[in-house]
């Protein structure tokens, strides 16, 4: 509509030799930006800025109150033989393997029983797996905090009953890290297999038929045509799940205590990252930590797609 | 074109809507407002939860014909909010309550405060108890951050129904005769376990923070050199904790986890080394022990836990009103009335001898004369020099008797990567 008014304009303007105006197509290019334009102004400065900024800070030392003084690279030069860095790097990923991989399982299992045929009110088993991503993540970790306790936590009670004594979670690195993949898990289980629901409904019924008159068992079906078919979604759910694994930050600083624990059991490199920056004040050390981060979780993404990619696609 | 007509007309009469709805909700916030309409000041106060000051605040406000903000949030978010304000030259109230935690940081950068000592702080210093006023002054003795609020001294807080059960005297002058040392606080512990089963104290980092804050010298030197490794009373504090761990003397329960309050309720241990406002916490979190809990003094002297200050930073346009607020607020009369109010415990010794607080007693501590208690613990305290990392130093050395206290590491070793942990992780 808009563009038939301006074409007339246009016209009756070129017939007054003056005036210069601009092509159609250039006025719809200039529109088209302009309408993108509030999203990308508000990530420009909310979203670029910030990355760029953080990249340059990182080559310097500031408390943010006083001077920043240039260092050059000396900042990632600590970063690589700083022992808890790297201690922060083995308890993220610790914690990663303990929560992603059984999750992902139990996901795929969840949307499998869900979906079958003779499920009655599928309605509330979906809503119910999706509550925990909803709640708050602070109020689960203060709970799950009482849960694990060492002298009066539930967990422990319950172990007690089969003889086990009681387990130090918060004192041994196992321990937290268990605890916190629990958390994890919990949250993160119902929102997986929502996700693989809506894939495995988008199979066609009749390849299981014909797979069944073909004599296919369940566990054959499962894996030569389920898991096929829904592979792009698999991928999706490991790449979400690495880049989101390996920032844990919340479970584990209310968990852990701030520092991440006496032995810093706890500490992943998110909150390696929040201790440098907001308790020891160090910003530019943090800033590092940071984009070396963003590199870690990079290449392990594309570590995991590489391996993902690798189960028998369905073309 | 009729229809297309209403259309445009339409889009532009809700985009006028929604640009007047954008402007009209953005508050004006007090950065920009420092005067009324009526050209009266106007002055922000950023305070956390729980300090119980702001209505002294408001009637000041009445009676001296200025306007005031009060703006209360968490209490981590205030030294953040602050922290991030300074930082970006704009948007920090005209007076601000920093926690003695906080206040070390602040003190490596004073620029960004007014100097109280140039608005006439220097009057009124006598009024403060030493050791508090120094902790909001530079280094240097030329520039001073804040005026102090409360304390946090230190006494020993004991169950009366263990030490009974031990055999042991319950009356709290015995008490504080029977343990005047930690080496009787360490046999007591003992005689206690043998008798009732129960351990002495709630966390070893108890005992060790107290001990460490005994001697004339903490983390730092007068110089600002930091002197972990060879000063003797936090080898000796560290050392007493080794002994109450492996003597079986504490369980090692986590202040503040809901394990620490049911302990409190249980009465897990004999013992807990309280500051003076964690009374609430004791007796929010054992109601049902009422009567059971009693206070007597610390032995070898005293501690303090907290604490906190009202500073004015730099960006304030009225620094002489704000000084002249807080000036009024923490004078010793005023704090009288803080105290009574909500038993904040005033950090002006003049008022230690008033009835108030020589007659306060506390029903739930066995009608302890908790008052006179604390104020003699706050005039034993020593005065220490901290410094910008004392924090963070304070938590790896309790860091490394936790580690002890969990079994996952030696005494020697533990107290090794902390001083490792020091040197490195200090350097940045």
């Amino acid at each position: 509509m808009a563009s038939n008014l301006e074409l007339n304009k246009g016209q009756t303007s070129t017939q007054t030799p003056v005036k210069k105006t601009l092509k159609q197509s250039t006025k719809d290019h200039i529109s088209g930006y302009l309408y993108i334009s509030p999203f990308f102004i508000l990530f420009g400065i909310f979203g670029v800025f910030p990355i760029v900024f953080t990249a340059f800070i990182s080559f310097h030392k500031w408390d943010i109150l006083g001077t920043r003084e240039f260092v050059g690279f000396r900042n990632y030069q600590l970063l690589f033989t700083d022992p808890l860095f790297w201690k922060s790097l083995g308890n993220t990923f610790s914690i990663w393997v303990i929560s992603t991989i059984p999750q992902l399982f139990m996901a795929l299992i969840i949307a499998f029983v869900l979906n079958q045929a003779f499920l009655k009110g599928k309605q509330f088993f979906r809503l119910s797996v999706f509550l925990p991503n909803i709640t708050s993540v602070v109020a689960v970790a203060i709970i799950f905090d009482s849960i694990f306790g060492h002298h009066y936590g539930i967990l422990n009670y319950f172990l007690s009953i089969f003889g086990i004594e009681n387990i130090n979670w918060k004192g041994t690195y196992l321990g937290t890290h268990i605890a916190i993949a629990t958390m994890v898990i919990w949250r993160w289980v119902g929102y997986n297999s929502i996700i693989y629901l809506s894939a495995l409904q988008s199979i066609p019924k009749d390849l299981y038929e014909a797979a069944t008159i073909d004599g296919a068992s369940k566990m054959q079906q499962f894996f030569m045509i389920t898991i096929p078919m829904i592979r792009p979604m698999i991928i999706f759910t490991v790449i979400l799940s690495t880049i989101g694994g390996m920032q844990i930050f919340a479970e584990a600083q209310i968990f852990s205590g701030a520092g991440g624990g006496a032995l810093d059991q706890g500490l992943t490199m998110t909150l390696y990252l929040y201790e440098e920056a907001f308790v020891r004040n160090a910003f530019g050390y943090a800033s590092s930590i940071a984009w070396v981060l963003f590199l870690i979780i990079v290449l392990f993404s594309l570590f995991n797609l590489f391996l993902t990619n690798r189960i028998k696609s369905a073309e | 074109m009729k229809k297309f007509k209403l259309h445009k007309v339409v889009l532009v009469f809700v985009s006028i809507l929604l640009l007047i709805g954008v402007v009209a909700c953005s508050s004006d916030e007090s950065s920009g407002e420092t005067e009324t309409k009526d050209g009266k000041v106007k002055l922000t106060v950023w305070l956390w939860t729980g300090m119980g000051i702001d209505d002294q605040i408001k009637q000041y406000a009445e009676e001296n014909n200025i306007e005031v903000d009060i703006q209360i949030a968490e209490f981590a978010d205030v030294h953040t909010n602050l922290t991030t304000a300074l930082a970006a030259g704009s948007g920090a109230p005209d007076i601000s309550a920093v926690e003695v935690k906080g206040i070390e940081k602040m003190k490596a950068n004073p620029q960004h405060f007014h100097n109280l000592l140039d608005l006439g702080a220097d009057e009124i210093s006598g009024d403060y108890l030493d050791w508090k006023w120094k902790q909001a002054m530079t280094p240097d003795g030329k520039h001073l951050l804040g005026l102090p609020t409360d304390i946090g001294p230190q006494a020993m807080a004991y169950r009366v129904d263990v030490f009974e059960e031990a055999g042991l005297p319950t009356d709290r002058e015995e008490v504080a005769e029977l343990i005047k040392t930690w080496d009787d606080f360490i046999r007591v512990g003992e005689e206690i376990k043998a008798k009732t089963g129960k351990a002495m104290i709630d966390t070893p980092t108890g005992l060790y923070s107290v001990i460490e804050g005994q001697a004339n010298e903490k983390y730092y030197d007068a110089e600002g050199n930091i002197i972990v490794k060879d000063n003797a009373q936090i080898k000796k504090a560290y050392d007493y904790a080794m002994e109450v761990i492996e003597k079986g003397l504490t369980p090692g329960y986590e202040q503040w986890s809901t394990e620490w309050s049911t302990g409190m309720a249980n009465a897990d241990y004999a013992t807990i080394l309280t500051p003076a406002w964690m009374q609430q916490n004791i007796m929010n979190n054992a109601p049902d022990a009422a009567g059971l809990w009693d206070v007597t003094a610390l032995p070898e002297g005293s501690g303090n836990w907290g604490g906190s200050f009202l500073t004015i930073p730099k960006e304030s346009k009225h620094p002489e009103e704000a000084y002249k607020l807080i000036k009024w607020l923490l004078s010793p009369e005023q704090q009288l009335v803080t105290f009574e109010k909500f038993g904040n415990f005033p950090s002006t010794p003049a008022i230690y001898d008033s009835e108030a607080i020589q007659n306060h007693t506390n029903e739930y501590f066995n009608n302890a004369p908790v008052g006179q208690i604390f104020s003699e613990a706050a005039l034993q305290v020593k005065e220490i020099q901290e410094g910008p990392d004392s924090i963070q130093i304070e938590t790896f050395m309790t860091d490394a008797v936790t580690r002890v206290m969990d079994g996952q590491a030696e005494p020697e070793d533990s107290w090794n990567t902390a001083l490792e942990n020091i040197d490195r992780q200090l350097n940045r």
